[in-house]
């Protein structure tokens, strides 16, 4: 076994005496991946902070040299108008004489881009890459300056699985060149597929390393001690088929102005007490019919009508609200979210008004809504720290509660289970069961069939911007075939047979 | 839960490094430093005089802070602070003199003159919001231009068509002493307009924190984004920030023409804009700390002014200290905006 080039011993620390670390030890050899597993909140991404050297631990040692770390962020920085290779070359532009010598510089990042075959276009604004290509990009930029130890925090998050593949591909070939991996994820599947070694995060505290080969079970062991109880399950709800649905959805189509990539006609009925899927990688259409929702593109045709109001082209988010329907995007942090605000300031957004009876803030309501949002994903943190001091998954938390506490009648979720923990998971499908059960409709749009397949009572599948099959809750595997294209699907078929076939 | 704690550090470092680059620059060159620094640190206290003129000085910091507190909580930068506070200051004196020559009807105008000053300089800057809001014209750089263009047309006015022709100054006619505001520390020229810093800040800060407008305000100030997704009409939180900033700028120069110079005196209100913009980074866009801030700040320029007149050193000594404040604190403003 090799000699570890970064280890943690015995570290803690705390944020304003709240504890997040409270002794983790772990070591990253070269060459390993090593896995770190853990709730939302147990301190994965506080133990990257440390062993990047990022912050200083309050007591315990960090060995070996963290000017050789590079930490992978989840969301990197990116100026967004200049051309990809022109950020990751700052600080270390080669020159001719006083020049940028802008072919070496060019040859040099697509080297290293080949090298660990991270598939991007660095000649590219970063305006115009996708996620995954700014997560590809932000990998990219740490592995420049030849860093012996990587950091990954949760590089999957939200990603399709095709994505996904691309990525687990460049940390294998990172891997396989010498460099030490810590790869932070939530996801066991993933976990057992791509890491050496796995060290579990118990509420600050690493309780056990891991190795090849691991059996999930027990990994589930590990990280819940306590068992998985005190998830409140709760009872199937009543379907209602009412006959008018709450939302429905006629022949919409949207068309991406920038990409040329169209979605529809898509045609469906969303009824109350039921929560339906719509699944496919983010570029059949998905993002599309986000980027309609959030009231960024308008509609090129169709209509969507909520209550029987029809809808109009171009949405307005506030306008949505005051109709009862809830929206959670998928870049909740970035959308959703104002890092600089206390966490009572976000929580209270969507129920400001009431907050402030006639426009004077009332202490006791904003106190009791905001402990009650926290409470109901067990988020242990203070009301008045700054957002931007939580953790990502405990935003996440955040925010999903606040828009389910509003009891919207048509609640919206785009990636559902981005970023939580399984208890959280868990949490929240017991939720959105019951505000089905309680007469609301409830839409899911995933990348992930396996995230929804809990959940969903139907599941309808995209490939390149149509319908390719409509499943109740049953077989992944047609589901799987679907998205990927393997299925016919509703190419052909007229608006008429759609709606027909969806009736019957 | 890490910045606020180094952000209250850094205004100390601002603070002792202004200081140390005053013991550093009179032990170099004064002839007498200790008499020197004396007179820097204890002039603007000294005598009922000085006092007097040093507290009126940071009352209208403290104003023209707030205007800029109010826009930057919004996430919106008025820029043009100072043409709004010149441009107040030459309405407030032509409704209060009757335009060319007469001073007929005083204390009866004093209100609306007042107002159209306020409401003047409100819309100007308010213009620059809406700009931003329906066009995506940076705000900050057409507030600045719109000032540029306006200072040259006060001066003009006070130099040419306004001016008291009857004086030798480039300055315009006394209004009436009957709309004057009354005088506290005589002779010193601290008025009643201190007064409404003192009124207007905690109101500002109760506005700012305690109303579903200023919490919407502040939403829009951290993120756009949320706050389109939220339902908050972002538009109307850009327009009426800088229009309130404009405003206060406003009140500014009324109270500058009303409590201090009685007149529009050529360029006489320079300074006011951009060193309100100090004043609030030293306060961190916090109204509670404007006023301590517009103390601070104008300490450090009525030191510097007494010593000048003593003439134990120059006039580049204040403009050197208030550089090395405005330095670290925008440093720091930068260091806490990254993350």
């Amino acid at each position: 076994m090799s000699a570890a080039v970064i280890a943690a011993e015995s570290v803690c620390r705390r944020y304003d005496r709240i504890p997040a670390l409270d002794g983790v030890s772990l070591s990253i050899n070269s060459g390993e991946v090593h896995g770190l597993i853990g709730e939302n909140g147990a301190g994965k991404s506080t133990s990257v902070r440390i062993l990047a050297g990022i912050e200083a631990p309050d007591s315990g040692i960090v060995r070996g040299d963290t000017s050789r770390v590079a930490v992978v962020s989840q969301n990197p920085k990116l100026a967004p108008s200049i051309p990809v290779w022109q950020s990751l070359i700052t600080g270390e532009e080669p020159r001719i004489g006083p020049l940028l010598d802008r072919r070496h510089a060019i040859a040099g990042v697509e080297e290293i881009a080949a090298r660990f075959s991270i598939d991007v276009d660095v000649r590219r604004p970063a305006a115009r890459l996708n996620q995954t290509e700014q997560r590809l990009a932000a990998l990219l930029s740490a592995l420049l300056g030849n860093p012996a130890v990587i950091l990954l925090d949760e590089p999957t998050v939200g990603l399709a699985p095709v994505d996904r593949k691309r990525i687990l591909q460049t940390v294998r070939a990172l891997r396989d060149g010498g460099t030490g991996v810590l790869y932070v994820s939530h996801d066991l599947r993933e976990m057992a597929e791509i890491a050496d070694r796995v060290t579990v995060l118990v509420a600050g505290r690493s309780t056990v390393t891991r190795t090849r080969p691991f059996v999930t079970e027990q990994l589930v062991t590990d990280l819940f001690p306590d068992g998985t109880d005190g998830i409140p399950s709760v009872a199937e709800p009543a379907k209602t088929d009412d006959d008018a649905p709450i939302a429905s959805f006629e022949e919409l189509t949207v068309r991406d102005p920038l990409g040329g990539r169209a979605l529809g006609p898509l045609s469906l009925e969303l009824a109350a007490g039921r929560i339906t899927a719509v699944v496919g990688v983010r570029e059949s259409g998905l993002d599309l019919l986000e980027s309609y929702l959030t009231g960024e593109f308008e509609l090129s045709s169709g209509a969507v009508r909520v209550r029987g109001r029809r809808l109009s082209a171009r949405l307005d988010p506030g306008d949505l609200r005051s109709r009862g329907v809830a929206i959670i995007p998928s870049d909740r942090i970035l959308r959703a979210a104002a890092l600089d605000g206390t966490v009572t300031e976000n929580a209270i957004v969507a129920d400001r008004t009431r907050i402030h009876p006639r426009g004077i803030r009332a202490r006791e309501g904003e106190r009791s809504l905001t402990g009650r949002l926290l409470e109901r994903f067990g988020i242990r943190e203070g009301h008045h720290l700054p957002l931007g001091a939580l953790s990502g998954g405990t935003i996440q938390k955040l925010i999903l509660a606040r828009e389910l506490d509003t009891s919207p009648e048509l609640c919206i979720i785009t990636e559902p289970s981005a970023g939580l923990d399984l208890r959280s998971i868990e949490r929240l499908y017991a939720d959105l069961r019951s505000l089905a059960a309680g007469g609301a409709a409830v839409l899911l749009l995933s990348s992930h069939v396996d995230s929804i397949l809990p959940v969903a009572d139907a599941i309808i599948a995209l490939y390149d911007g149509r319908i390719s099959g409509r499943y109740g809750a049953t077989g992944k595997a047609d589901i799987t075939r679907a998205i990927t294209g393997l299925v016919d699907g509703e190419f052909e078929r007229t608006a008429d047979d759609l709606s027909r076939e969806h009736r019957s | 839960m890490r910045r606020p704690q180094t952000a209250r550090y850094g205004v100390v470092v601002a603070a002792a490094a202004a200081l140390l680059t005053l013991l550093a620059v009179v032990l170099t060159t004064s002839e007498n430093p200790v008499a020197t620094v004396s007179t820097f640190l204890v002039g603007p206290w000294a005598n009922r005089y000085a006092l007097g003129n040093y507290l009126s000085r940071a009352a209208l910091l403290a104003l023209t802070g707030a205007g800029v507190v109010v826009a930057f909580r919004a996430g919106v930068f008025n820029l043009g602070g100072e043409g709004q506070v010149y441009l107040a200051a030459l309405i407030t004196t032509t409704v209060l003199t009757g335009g060319r020559g007469g001073s007929t009807g005083a204390v009866p105008m004093v209100v609306p003159a007042v107002l159209l000053a306020v409401i003047a300089a409100g819309s100007v800057a308010g213009a620059s919001g809406w700009l931003r809001h329906r066009t995506g014209a940076d705000e900050l750089i057409t507030s600045f231009l719109i000032s540029s263009a306006l200072i040259p047309i006060v001066d003009y006015l006070i130099v040419g068509p306004l001016r008291d022709r009857a004086g030798s100054l480039l300055a315009t006619e006394l209004i009436p002493e009957t709309a004057r505001l009354a005088r506290l520390l005589a002779p010193s020229v601290l008025s009643t307009g201190a007064l409404w810093s003192l009124l207007l800040l905690p109101a500002l800060w109760f506005f700012l924190t305690w109303t579903l407008f200023g919490y919407e305000l502040r939403i829009v100030g951290y993120n756009h984004e949320l706050a389109r997704y939220a339902g908050i009409r972002v538009g109307l939180y850009t327009t009426i920030p800088m229009a309130l900033s404009g405003a206060l700028h406003g009140l500014a120069g009324a109270a500058l023409v009303l409590g201090v110079h009685h007149r529009s005196i050529l360029g006489f209100s320079g300074g006011l804009g951009w060193n309100g913009i100090a004043v609030a980074l030293i306060a961190r866009n916090n109204p509670v700390w404007v006023l301590p801030a517009a103390l601070f700040f104008a300490w450090l320029e009525s030191g510097a002014r007494a010593a000048v007149l003593q003439n134990q050193t120059t006039w580049e000594l204040g403009s050197l200290i208030q550089a090395v404040v405005f330095l670290f604190v925008t440093a720091q403003l930068i260091r806490g905006r990254k993350r």
